[in-house]
C-alpha cells in the first residue's frame, strides 16, 4: 500500500477559507468576523497593542514580563482589571477564558453572562470571548495601552478583536505526551493547517506570534531531540506563513545544561529558518518552561524553590519571558491567592535580577552547548537525508524509524528505544541511544559522563537507574546518591 | 511460582500519565508475572473484557490526574455483572484533585471495590508483594 | 374496496378505529367509542365500525384487512429481573420498553422467597430473565431461574435473555416446571453493550400468540384481523418510521414523541443523543436505547392526580387549584374555564417532569484543567422535531402550551432537553395508526403522517 507523501508546502486556500468559517458559525458572534476587516483592523493597532513588537521591546530594553492571568466576566470590570494591571507595569496580559468557553459551551455561557451583566457579579471563571465577541473585546483592547493574548481558545474572534498571538491547535507535545494512538502524519497535518490560518494574515501584513513547545522530554534526558522538533515546527510553520514564534526551552535541573539549551535553542532554530530560505520569520523571544514532575502537592516549599529557580535562571540568561507554573501545580487547581504569591515572587527576581544584566557563564555550560548542537546536527542532518530534502516527510520516516524518539512516550507509535539518567552532576544523558543517529565522539561523551556516577554509586546505571531518577528532581536531589535509598 | 499469575496493567479514563505503569509492568515482569499492559487511557469496559479474555488474576490500575472516583464509578458493578468478582483490584497515584491526606483517600476506593490503594510515587516492590501476598492467600499462586 | 384499511385501537377506555384510504393516502373516518373489554370486547368494536360504515357510506368494509394493536386489559404487563439493577436489570426494562410493554415490576440480585411471593401476586404476562455478561457472572441467573421454576401458574411465559454460557443450566431448572420459557440472546451480552432487538421480537412472538388470547382480545380477531403489537409499540414504530423515512421519502430526522395519558405519561425518542459540544465527558453505566421509550408511572392526567399535583409546587397556582384538581379524579374532563386552566397546568407538568426525566443531563465537576461538564443519558438538545399525541394533549384548547413543557429552559440549562423543535400536533390521533401501517405499507404510512400531523 503506498501512502501519499505529505511534503512542506503551503496548503490549500479554498480548503483553509471553508474551515474558517465552519469553525466561526458555531456562535452567531462569528458574523461579526469579516477576514479582510479583520486584518486592515490588526494593521490599525499600535506597536504597544502587538505582542512581537513588546517582546522584543523588553529584550531590547533588558527587561522581562510575568504574564499574570487575567479573566473575568463583565466587559466594564474586565476593562478596569486590565487597566489596573496595565498601571502597575504589565504590558502583556493573557486574557484567560472561563472553562465554559474552553469547552465550547456557548449557550451555556450566554445564560450565565446575562446574569453576569445584570448582577455585576463574576460568574464565570475569565473572560468569555467568544460570547462578547468582537465588538465588545475590541473596546478592551482600545481601553488599555498593552498586548493582548488569548489562553485556552484558537477562535479568529481574537484575531478579529485585536489579539495578537494565536494558538495553532496541535503540536508534537499533544502527540507524544498526551495521545495514545495518534500518528505522526495526522499530527503534521493539522499542525500544517492551525498555522496556515496565522499565516493568512501575514500574507496581508498582519504579524501574529505563536510559541512552540516541541515533544516534550518526560523524564531525565537530554534536550536535543525536543530541539530538534521545535526546528521542525518552525520550519513548517514558517512554509504556511507564519512570521513570529518564540520557543520554550524545558529545563531540566542541571544549570549548566539548562543555560546551555536556553542560549542554543533559539540560534540553532535560526539557523535553520534561514538555511531554509524563511529570513522574514522572527524569533522574537526565549522562554524557559517548567517541565518536569513538580515535587508532590503538600511540598508547597518546594514547588515554591523550583518555581524560583526557573524565573532565576530566565533573569541569568537574560530571556525576556518565562513560562511559570503555580506553587499550586501539582494539586490541580490553582486559587487566585497562590497565583498572585507565585508571580510575585518571580516577579521579584525580574526586577532584582534581571535588571543587574548580570553576565555570567556557569562552569561546563559551554561544553554542553557543543554537545547538543552536535547531536541535533546530527540527527536534522539523518532527516533530511531520510525525507530526500523534505522536512515533513523526513520527520515521518524519522519517527517511524526511531530517529527521533524519546523515552516513556504514552503514544504506541513512538519507538521508546532510548533511556535517559542523570550524572554525577545531576545533568542529563543518554544512557540507551536506540537509534539515534549519533557518532562516536557523542556516545563516549555520555557514557564517560555515566561512568562517573557509577563509580561514585559503586554499581553499573541501568534501567533502574534511570527509574528511580524519574522521581529525583520533584523529590529535590539530583546529584549524587538519590535520596530515595534512605 | 508454580502456577503464573497474570495481570494487567494501565491507566484508566482519559489520563496519559503513562511512566507509573509501564514501570510497574516491566516490574512485574521481572518478578515472574504474566503482563498484559494496556498502556495509558484504558476504559473500565476495556480492563473488564481483556480480564474476562485473559482469566486474569488482577487487575493493576494507576492514575494521576485526579479523576479516578469519576473514572470508575461504577466499576465494582461491572466488575460483578462480568463474573469477576474474583479478580484483585489495585490502584494507585494521584487519586484525587487538590491537597489532601492519603488516608482519607484509601477508604473512598476501598468503597468502589478496590483491594488495595496506592499514594503516588510508592515502589513498584511495595505493590508486587503486597500482590503476591494476596493472591498466595487466595490459593493463586 | 382494496384500497380501504381499517387501523384499530383496543385501549382501556376507548376502542379507536381509522379508515384509511391508501390511494389518497387519507383518513376517510374515525371512530371512538367507549372500551368494552371487560365484557365483550366485540360490542365496542361492532359499533365503531358501524359509526365508520355511516361515515363513509361504505357497508361491506374489508374487516379482515384490519391492523390492529392494544393496550386493553392493563396493557403488557412484563416483570424484569436482572443482576445489577444499574446493568443487566435496566437493560432488561429498556428492552421491556421499548417492545411496548408496562413494566410492573424490577427486580436485582438473587431473588429472595419474598420476591417471589410477589412476583406471584403481580402475575405478569411476561417474564424477562437476565443476568451476566455473555461469559461474565453465571449464579445469579442460575439462581433465579431455579426460584422462577417453582412458581404457580400465575406465572407462566419467561425469556431468557442473559450470559448465554449458563442456557443449558437455566434450561435444566425449568425442566418439568410447565413454565413456557423462550431462550434468546443476551440483552448486555458485553459491558457497554445493550441488544434490545432480539428480546423485542420474542416478546412481540408471545404478545401474538399468548397473551391476546388470554385477555379475551381475541375474540375480535372474529371479526377484524390481527392484533399485532401492543399499542405503545405501535406509537414507537411510527416514531422510528417518521425520523428515518422510507426509501427516499425523507423522514423528520431525530425526533421526539411525548404522549401524556390516564395513568402515565410517554416519551420516545428516536436519536443518538451524542455530546452536541465538543469537550463533554460522556459517562453512561449502560448505552442509550437510539429508540428509547421511558414510561413515567405516577403522571395521568386521570388515576394520579396526586403525585402529579405534587410537581406544581413551586409554581404559581390558578384559584382553587387543590379543589379543581379534586373533581378530576376518576378522569372527569374539565368544563369551565376555571378547570381548563387548572388541567392544562397539570398536563403541562406531567410533559415536563416525563420529558426531564426521559433526557440527559450535564453535571459539573472539577477536572485537571479546572471546572468540566459530564454528561449521562442523552443530549437531546439539537433534535428538530417533537410530536404531541394522547388525549391531554389532542383535546386540549392550547395544545402547544402544554408541549412547550418538553422544551429546554434557560433556568435549567443542565437538562438537555430540545432547544428550538417545530412542534407537531397529532391531532387527528394516528399515529398509533401510522405505526400499524409501517407495517405493511410504510412508505403510505409516513405519507399518511405527513400529511396529518400539524406544526403548531
Amino acid at each position: 500500500m503506498s501512502k501519499m507523501r505529505i511534503v512542506n508546502k503551503k496548503i490549500d486556500d479554498d480548503l483553509l477559507m471553508k474551515k474558517r468559517r465552519e469553525e466561526l458559525d458555531k456562535w452567531p458572534t462569528g458574523k461579526e468576523v469579516d477576514f479582510e476587516e479583520a486584518a486592515a483592523y490588526q494593521k490599525s493597532l499600535p506597536d504597544s497593542k502587538v505582542w512581537w513588537k513588546v517582546m522584543v521591546k523588553l529584550r531590547e530594553q533588558g527587561k522581562m514580563s510575568v504574564f499574570p492571568r487575567a479573566g473575568t466576566p463583565v466587559l466594564s470590570k474586565m476593562i478596569e482589571l486590565c487597566q489596573g494591571l496595565r498601571e502597575s507595569g504589565v504590558v502583556l496580559i493573557p486574557v484567560t477564558t472561563d472553562s465554559y468557553t474552553r469547552l465550547g459551551q456557548y449557550e451555556k455561557v450566554q445564560g450565565i453572562l446575562d446574569e453576569c451583566n445584570k448582577t455585576g457579579k463574576a460568574l464565570l471563571n475569565g473572560y468569555p470571548i467568544i460570547n462578547q465577541g468582537v465588538k465588545n473585546t475590541r473596546k478592551l483592547v482600545e481601553s488599555v495601552d498593552a498586548a493582548f493574548s488569548p489562553r485556552g481558545v484558537s477562535s479568529e474572534i481574537c484575531i478579529a478583536s485585536g489579539l495578537t498571538t494565536y494558538e495553532c491547535g496541535l503540536e508534537f507535545i499533544t502527540w507524544g505526551a498526551y495521545s495514545k494512538k495518534m500518528t505522526i502524519r495526522e499530527l503534521v497535518e493539522k499542525w500544517q493547517q492551525g498555522t496556515r490560518v496565522a499565516g493568512w494574515y501575514a500574507d496581508r501584513g498582519v504579524i501574529l506570534c505563536t510559541d512552540l513547545h516541541g515533544w516534550l522530554p518526560t523524564a531525565p534526558y537530554p534536550l536535543s531531540v525536543n530541539i530538534v522538533t521545535l526546528i521542525l515546527q518552525a520550519l513548517t510553520a514558517a512554509e504556511q506563513g507564519l512570521k513570529a514564534i518564540y520557543p520554550l526551552v524545558h529545563c531540566m535541573g542541571n544549570m549548566a545544561q539548562d543555560m546551555a539549551w536556553i542560549r542554543l535553542t533559539p540560534k540553532i532554530i535560526r539557523k535553520y529558518l534561514d538555511k531554509f530560505g524563511y529570513k522574514d520569520c522572527q524569533i522574537i523571544g526565549c522562554c524557559p518552561a517548567q517541565t518536569p514532575l513538580f515535587p508532590n502537592p503538600m511540598d508547597m516549599g518546594g514547588a515554591f524553590a523550583y518555581l524560583s529557580y526557573i524565573a532565576m535562571v530566565g533573569a541569568l540568561c537574560k530571556c525576556n519571558a518565562v513560562d511559570l507554573r503555580s506553587i499550586d501545580e501539582a494539586a490541580g487547581v490553582p486559587t487566585k491567592d497562590t497565583n498572585t504569591v507565585s508571580y510575585g515572587a518571580a516577579r521579584w527576581i525580574f526586577d532584582v535580577i534581571r535588571e543587574q544584566d548580570i553576565d555570567f557563564v556557569v562552569k561546563g555550560s559551554e561544553a554542553e552547548e557543543v554537545v547538543t548542537e552536535k547531536e541535533v546536527e546530527a540527527i536534522m542532518a539523518k532527516i533530511l537525508d531520510m525525507g530526500d530534502g523534505d522536512i515533513i516527510d523526513g520527520t515521518i520516516k524519522a519517527v517511524e524509524a526511531g530517529v527521533l524518539d524519546t523515552p516513556w512516550s504514552p503514544n504506541v507509535n513512538v519507538k521508546d528505544k532510548v533511556l535517559g539518567v542523570r550524572d554525577a552532576h545531576g545533568a542529563c544523558r543518554y544512557l540507551e541511544f536506540g537509534n539515534l543517529p549519533f557518532n562516536k565522539y557523542i556516545k563516549d561523551w555520555h557514557r564517560g559522563k555515566i561512568a562517573e556516577r557509577e563509580k561514585l554509586e559503586g554499581k553499573k546505571a541501568d534501567y533502574h537507574t534511570a527509574v528511580r531518577d524519574l522521581w529525583s528532581f520533584s523529590k529535590g536531589k539530583i546529584v549524587g546518591i538519590p535520596p530515595y535509598d534512605k | 511460582m508454580n502456577k503464573t499469575p497474570t495481570v494487567i496493567t494501565g491507566t484508566v479514563g482519559m489520563d496519559a500519565h503513562v511512566i507509573g505503569t509501564k514501570v510497574l509492568s516491566r516490574a512485574l515482569r521481572e518478578a515472574g508475572f504474566k503482563v498484559v499492559e494496556l498502556g495509558i487511557q484504558v476504559t473500565p469496559e476495556e480492563f473488564i473484557s481483556v480480564a474476562q479474555e485473559t482469566k486474569a488474576d488482577a487487575i493493576l490500575m494507576s492514575s494521576l490526574y485526579g479523576m479516578a472516583e469519576l473514572d470508575l464509578k461504577d466499576f465494582n458493578k461491572k466488575r460483578q455483572e462480568a463474573g469477576l468478582q474474583d479478580v484483585l483490584l489495585y490502584i494507585g497515584g494521584n487519586l484525587v484533585i487538590g491537597r489532601y491526606d492519603p488516608k482519607d483517600v484509601e477508604p473512598k476506593f476501598k468503597a468502589l471495590g478496590f483491594d488495595r490503594v496506592y499514594p503516588p510515587g510508592v515502589e513498584p516492590e511495595i505493590g508486587i508483594e503486597d500482590l503476591k501476598k494476596d493472591l498466595t492467600a487466595k490459593g493463586k499462586m | 374496496m382494496d384500497n380501504i384499511r381499517l387501523l384499530i385501537d383496543f385501549g382501556s377506555t376507548f376502542t379507536k378505529v381509522v379508515a384509511v384510504d391508501l390511494d389518497k393516502v387519507e383518513i376517510m373516518a374515525a371512530a371512538r367509542l367507549p372500551s368494552t373489554v371487560e365484557t365483550d370486547i366485540t360490542v365496542g368494536l361492532e359499533a365503531a365500525l358501524k359509526e365508520i360504515s355511516a361515515k363513509t357510506g361504505i357497508t361491506n368494509l374489508d374487516k379482515k384487512k384490519s391492523l390492529a394493536c392494544s393496550s386493553a386489559a392493563g396493557g403488557l404487563r412484563m416483570v424484569c429481573i436482572g443482576f445489577v439493577p444499574e446493568l443487566t436489570s435496566k437493560a432488561a426494562s429498556l428492552a421491556a420498553l421499548g417492545a411496548g410493554a408496562k413494566v410492573v415490576g424490577l427486580y436485582s440480585f438473587k431473588l429472595t422467597s419474598r420476591e417471589i411471593e410477589e412476583i406471584e401476586k403481580i402475575a405478569p404476562d411476561i417474564i424477562l430473565l437476565s443476568g451476566g455478561t455473555d461469559g461474565g457472572d453465571e449464579a445469579v441467573i442460575i439462581h433465579n431461574a431455579g426460584m422462577l421454576a417453582k412458581t404457580s401458574k400465575n406465572i407462566n411465559n419467561i425469556i431468557v435473555a442473559g450470559n448465554k454460557t449458563t442456557y443449558d443450566a437455566v434450561k435444566k431448572a425449568f425442566q418439568n416446571s410447565g413454565k413456557h420459557v423462550i431462550f434468546t440472546k443476551n440483552v448486555m451480552p458485553e459491558i457497554g453493550v445493550l441488544d434490545t432487538a432480539p428480546c423485542n421480537k420474542e416478546i412481540r412472538e408471545i404478545f401474538l400468540n399468548n397473551i391476546i388470547k388470554a385477555k379475551g382480545i381475541a375474540r375480535a380477531q372474529s371479526i377484524v384481523g390481527e392484533v399485532i403489537m401492543p399499542t405503545p409499540a405501535a406509537v414507537l414504530e411510527a416514531a422510528k418510521l417518521l425520523a428515518e423515512g422510507y426509501e427516499g421519502e425523507g423522514g423528520y430526522g431525530e425526533l421526539m414523541v411525548i404522549d401524556p395519558g390516564g395513568a402515565t405519561t410517554d416519551v420516545h425518542s428516536i436519536a443518538q443523543g451524542i455530546p452536541t459540544v465538543s469537550g463533554i465527558v460522556l459517562v453512561n453505566t449502560l448505552p442509550e436505547p437510539y429508540v428509547k421509550r421511558t414510561v413515567e408511572g405516577n403522571l395521568g392526567l386521570k388515576y394520579n392526580i396526586d403525585s402529579l399535583s405534587e410537581f406544581t409546587r413551586g409554581k404559581k397556582l390558578p384559584a382553587h387549584f387543590t379543589e379543581i384538581c379534586r373533581s378530576f379524579h376518576g378522569g372527569q374532563l374539565p368544563q369551565s374555564p376555571e378547570e381548563i386552566v387548572c388541567h392544562l397546568l397539570l398536563s403541562r407538568v406531567a410533559v415536563e417532569v416525563a420529558v426531564t426525566q426521559h433526557v440527559g443531563r450535564l453535571e459539573k465537576i472539577y477536572g485537571p484543567t479546572g471546572e468540566m461538564l459530564i454528561q449521562y443519558g442523552k443530549d437531546l438538545t439539537g433534535i428538530k422535531t417533537v410530536i404531541g399525541t394522547g388525549g391531554p394533549i389532542i383535546f386540549s384548547t392550547n395544545p402547544r402550551e402544554i408541549m412547550e413543557g418538553a422544551l429546554f429552559q434557560r433556568e435549567n440549562p443542565l437538562v438537555l432537553k430540545p432547544k428550538n423543535p417545530t412542534l407537531y400536533l397529532d391531532a387527528q390521533y394516528i399515529l398509533y395508526a401510522v405505526g400499524l401501517l409501517a407495517q405493511i405499507e410504510p412508505r403510505k404510512a409516513l405519507l399518511l403522517a405527513k400529511n396529518y400531523l400539524k406544526p403548531i
